[in-house]
């Protein structure tokens, strides 16, 4: 899949300088923004798709949200406000996520489902239909 | 391919010649059925000529399901004999999978049309439970167990998250608890191959 596809769901990156990664099925929005490329983080756990043990087999944005502060994202802060360490966004329609994205190394980066991961995207562009809003952003508290 | 020579003749033999005898008699009139007949491991011979020369073999060229039933029969004029063989022990096997096999190709247009359409349209959700609620995913698992050799193909050729479909027309799940997408997709073809859906 190329830009041009990607842009078809994402017009907002139509004319910007932003990366595109190679396919990779093994992993999702959620496993990539924890730093997992191996997995497919989604409930329930089985059947190729990884879910931490002890949390509620739901997709809320509660449960996910607890899991993500457990990895040590405990600091929110505003969609306006630039991230000063890592950070993980959550979208989501209505009380479920449905996308992450994360920031590293003064970037963000997202990857699209099971496609490709797209990088020095805003969290702007990535507002489309399926995604819904952001609707937290985590980051670590700095050192 | 294995090919079974007229003294490995067994039960199954009896049923076979009875279908060739009824099918001899609807070829005597061009006097086409001084062939043999075989019947062959399903999973070898399915659209493929075969290429074993020990028999003198034509082509295969058709199998009939109208009665229900396998038949393999070639009309070889380079061959003057006249036998009935099967292969007792694969009968029931072949038959399943050649019917299966069959079907799978009825449905293979359809099933590459909305294989397509699933992928474009939930290629960026990143949650296999709505990329599953997909019209085009649901019709697919619709088809049945027909559908299982082309998940299977689609599975090898391209991988994708078919795990739900197979799981659901399978009613079985061969991967393991921990494994990632890629290790179920080795466990899926593994079983696919071990239950001759694919080769």
């Amino acid at each position: 899949m190329a830009k041009e596809d990607v842009e078809l769901e994402f017009p907002a990156l139509v004319g910007k300088d932003y990366d595109l990664s190679d396919e990779d099925f093994n992993n999702n929005c959620l496993g990539f923004a924890l730093g997992d490329v191996n997995n497919w983080w989604e409930p329930p756990k089985g059947s190729g798709q990884y879910w931490p043990p002890g949390f509620p087999d739901d997709i809320t944005v509660a449960t996910v949200e607890t899991i993500i502060r457990v990895h040590g994202f405990t600091v929110e802060i505003t969609e306006d406000t630039q991230p000063e360490t890592d950070a993980i966004a959550i979208y989501a329609i209505g009380k479920d996520w449905t996308h992450f994205a994360k920031f590293s190394s003064g970037a963000w980066t997202s990857k699209l489902g099971a496609g490709h991961d797209v990088s020095r995207v805003s969290l702007d562009d990535l507002k489309v239909d399926i995604y819904g809003t952001v609707v937290k952003i985590l980051c670590r508290p700095k050192q | 391919m294995p090919l079974i020579k007229e003294k490995e003749l067994s039960k199954g033999a009896s049923w076979f010649s009875s279908e060739c005898s009824r099918d001899r008699a609807h070829h005597t009139e061009d006097n086409q059925w001084n062939s043999r007949h075989l019947a062959l491991f399903a999973n070898d011979w399915i659209g493929k000529k075969p290429d074993h020369q020990d028999w003198g073999m034509a082509e295969v060229t058709s199998i009939d399901f109208s009665c229900g039933r396998l038949i393999i029969g070639e009309h070889s004029k380079s061959y003057s004999g006249f036998g009935e063989i099967i292969f007792p022990q694969y009968y029931e096997a072949s038959y399943a999978t050649v019917a299966l096999k069959a079907r799978a190709e009825e449905l293979r247009y359809e099933f590459e049309v909305l294989s397509k359409r699933w992928q474009r349209d939930s290629r960026h959700i990143s949650l296999i439970s709505k990329k599953v609620a997909h019209p085009a995913y649901l019709r697919i698992i619709g088809m049945g167990e027909a559908a299982i050799p082309l998940l299977l193909e689609a599975l090898r050729d391209k991988p994708d998250h078919w795990f739900a479909a197979l799981r659901a027309i399978a009613n079985t799940d061969p991967c393991p608890i921990d494994a990632n997408p890629s290790e179920a997709r080795e466990a899926w073809l593994s079983w696919g191959k071990s239950h001759g859906y694919i080769d």
